[in-house]
């Protein structure tokens, strides 16, 4: 119940941070579908056919009680339903986001795991300069190698736009990339951790096989720093694939919420901010669960 | 087992030979934004009649030489006042399989030039009624107007079907390609309309316009082959394809006035001389180099040479490079230490590298600049709306008609961002809509003097618009407006 109220709190706080915001910056929609060729009769008859000759808070209330009814209102920019778009654009945003993670833990683990297992000097040194490597390096960088070596050199894989599953290979790679440096950090020293602890030498000591020790004691043991950081990695990326979905030309909720805030398209600015809160707000809630799950003594205050 | 081989060998064959001919008859084309809307009287976005070109038709409509040709009109009479245009139409289908009536066409203008409905009924103002009569319509204009027809060859004269609904999304036109699919941030799907009044099927059966923002996945695209078609190509990716052997770069003039905005009511700048000092400053030939990568031409009118008929090409030794000059000039206007602010527009690379090459040269004759970029919405509200600004560069798209261009530096118009006033130009640009042949072209090449005696601005080049395809594709055409026509494209 708490969590529902502070939902709610949520959701008109970031509307209304939203709305302030691009009411200061200077701009207007109309202005911008008209370009230098407006004239203020131009000006006029837009302005009223979009709803923009009311004073500003009243379209926020508007706004506001259509929202909590369910409806996102009409698109400035495209003259559609807000809905529609951001249909279209969720799924790509999501799969981007979701497989990113999913990727970058599963290289994470494996080469944590392997540099745990077999501790040589240059495995461990070999796997810290790329974490650093992947860190430093820009992501729209990786991207545009990515497409310049699989799609233009290559040709096996699309250079961008969205046309399939395909498509989302590269940027997801792109993605995945950094995140995979970042987790890879925190599994190896997670697992450092553990495994220099007393109860990993009592396990070895009364003759375990390492496997068992390594997956079983280890490793679901070092995984808590891990859990968390994927989470807030997955926060990161339902607000952060803007860049790459802008180098991939991906339809997504990025190019969505930067083409609507470059048009001063309210509506649809607003609807895509208050999901991406929405969305952060339930990733939060089921990396609470996840660490609960891993974790008997975690308990919500 | 050899003969199954041969199966599979036949299947393979059979198959690359049906994928390559469904390859071969649709085009993809790169274009930076969306339409804004498909319905005629409300669109005004230049992304829309890229498109719309193809799909929707006027009475008369746009050539690339910059004349008009009879679109749904197949001929027209002029009275000899030149106030009635009376135009005998074509049997022509819309995409829905109707025929279009002359009440079709009397609806559509009339919702053209209603304040209520349209977006641009000032354009229109100037017609006094239509009437249609059998398969003529009747246009009576409140006075003479040389420009009336290039007007009726905007997408806001397009011709759709009386009481039709949802335009926004499904337009219903007469073009040679009608719309199949719009998905906002993805693409417009067009698919060739068999019914044409001119009885031509383009050659590609389905051309996807794909919305690709970005000017370096755009060429990304075009050089692993999932675009065929980028109309308007930044000359700072050019190097990217330079030597790309399967691509080709058609180059031509874009009819867009790139402008150092000067704000003339705005001292120091209401002194004619500190414009020119600004003006002799400017090596146009460093700045084509630098910021264009030579794809330009020099410019020191108003109006592109893309209207040779009008164009004035005297005007070259107006305000020609000369530093030691420019400083005189200040010197003489009392002006020491000048410093201002030069606002420019990052969205657009083109005049943002030209502000900084100008801003060099305007330092080596002891003027001070500050360069400040501001993003596009925040530029068209303080310096087009607000015209708070010291000086700024744009560029300015070109239209059918030097009167659509020149209008704008007149004193009392609402786009006259410059603040330039001079009430011989004013009284020229009065003159010119009511004359013909080459009193109408005399009229605005003073005019276009005016402009470059006082400085108005200082007219840097008109870039060359570069079409990047694919070298099979032939039959290119720029146009001086802002089109693609994707039916005469073929291979």
């Amino acid at each position: 119940m708490r969590k529902i109220l502070s939902l709610i709190f949520i959701v008109i706080l970031v509307s209304l941070i939203t709305f302030t915001a691009l009411q200061v910056l200077p701009g207007d929609p109309a202005l911008l579908i008209l370009g230098t060729e407006s004239s203020p009769e131009a000006l006029a008859a837009i302005r009223s056919q979009l709803g923009l000759d009311k004073p500003a808070l009243v379209r926020f209330g508007q706004w506001l009680v259509s929202f909590v009814q369910g409806d996102l209102g009409q698109s400035i920019r495209y003259s559609v339903p807000v809905r529609v778009l951001v249909a279209r654009a969720l799924p790509i945003t999501l799969t981007l986001a979701l497989w990113a993670v999913f990727v970058s833990l599963g290289i994470a683990i494996l080469l944590g795991v392997v540099s745990a297992a077999f501790a040589s000097r240059w495995w461990g040194r070999g796997v810290r300069v790329f974490s650093q490597l992947g860190m430093a390096v820009p992501q729209f960088w990786i991207g545009i190698l990515f497409i310049q070596v699989f799609a233009v050199q290559l040709r096996v894989l699309p250079a961008g736009g969205f046309s399939g599953p395909r498509s989302l290979i590269l940027p997801v790679a792109t993605l995945a990339l950094p995140r995979t440096a970042v987790l890879l950090n925190m599994v190896q020293s997670g697992l450092a951790n553990v495994l220099g602890s007393d109860y990993i030498r009592t396990a070895k000591a009364k003759g375990l096989p390492w496997a068992k020790v390594l997956f079983k004691h280890a490793l679901i043991n070092g995984a808590i720093a891990t859990a968390t950081s994927a989470g807030i990695q997955l926060i990161q990326l339902l607000a952060g694939t803007i860049v790459v979905e802008q180098v991939f030309g991906l339809p997504g909720m990025g190019q969505l919420v930067l083409t609507g805030v470059l048009q001063r398209d309210l509506p649809l600015v607003q609807a895509v901010v208050v999901l991406v809160a929405i969305g952060i707000v339930a990733v939060n809630f089921t990396v609470d669960l996840a660490l609960m799950l891993l974790d008997p003594r975690i308990r919500f205050e | 087992m050899r003969r199954r081989l041969n199966y599979v060998v036949l299947s393979l064959a059979l198959i690359l030979t049906i994928g390559s001919s469904a390859w071969a008859a649709a085009l993809n084309v790169a274009v930076y934004a969306d339409p804004d809307t498909f319905d005629p009287t409300r669109t005004v976005a230049a992304s829309t009649v890229e498109i719309a070109f193809n799909i929707y038709e006027g009475l008369v409509k746009a050539t690339p030489d910059g004349s008009v040709t009879g679109a749904l009109a197949e001929r027209w009479e002029i009275s000899s006042d030149q106030e009635t245009y009376t135009f005998y139409l074509r049997d022509a289908v819309f995409h829905d399989g109707t025929k279009v009536k002359a009440s079709d066409v009397v609806n559509a203008l009339n919702r053209a030039r209603d304040p209520e409905i349209s977006a641009r009924w000032s354009d229109f103002a100037l017609i006094e009624s239509i009437e249609a009569d059998e398969s003529k319509v009747v246009i009576k204009l409140n006075q003479p107007n040389a420009a009336f027809l290039t007007t009726l060859a905007e997408i806001n004269a397009a011709i759709y079907p009386e009481g039709a609904q949802g335009l926004a999304s499904h337009p219903i036109g007469t073009g040679p390609y009608r719309l199949v699919e719009w998905l906002p941030n993805q693409y417009v799907k067009l698919e060739r309309f068999a019914g044409h009044w001119s009885g031509e099927l383009p050659f590609y059966e389905e051309v996807k316009f794909l919305i690709i923002p970005d000017q370096n996945s755009a060429v990304l695209n075009l050089r692993s082959g999932n675009v065929d078609l980028i109309p308007r190509m930044e000359p700072v990716v050019y190097h990217q394809v330079e030597h790309d052997p399967n691509i080709k770069v058609v180059a031509g003039p874009m009819n867009l006035v790139q402008i150092l905005a000067i704000n003339n009511q705005r001292p120091p700048f209401d002194d004619v001389r500190v414009r020119k000092a600004l003006a002799m400053a400017i090596n146009r030939d460093e700045i084509i180099y630098g910021a264009a990568w030579g794809y330009a031409q020099p410019l020191y009118s108003g109006l592109s040479p893309a209207m040779p008929t009008y164009y004035n090409d005297q005007l070259a030794l107006v305000n020609p490079y000369d530093p030691e000059r420019a400083r005189e000039l200040l010197r003489e206007a009392g002006v020491e230490n000048l410093r201002f602010t030069l606002t420019l527009p990052s969205d657009y690379p083109l005049h943002v590298q030209t502000g900084e090459i100008a801003a060099q040269q305007w330092k080596a004759i002891g003027i001070d600049v500050d360069i400040q970029l501001v993003e596009w919405g925040t530029w068209l509200e303080r310096v087009y709306n607000q015209r708070d600004y010291d000086v700024s560069i744009i560029g300015l798209a070109g239209r059918l008609d030097p009167h659509a261009i020149l209008v704008r530096y007149e004193s009392t118009n609402s786009r006259n961002f410059f603040n330039f006033s001079s009430e011989e130009f004013d009284q020229l640009i009065g003159q010119g809509l009511s004359l013909q042949g080459s009193e109408r072209e005399a009229v605005y090449k003073r005019a276009q003097e005016i402009l470059a005696n006082e400085a108005a601005g200082v007219f840097v080049m008109d870039p060359e618009q570069l079409a990047a395809m694919r070298v099979e594709i032939q039959g290119w055409q720029h146009y001086p407006i802002y089109v693609v026509d994707a039916a005469r494209l073929y291979e």
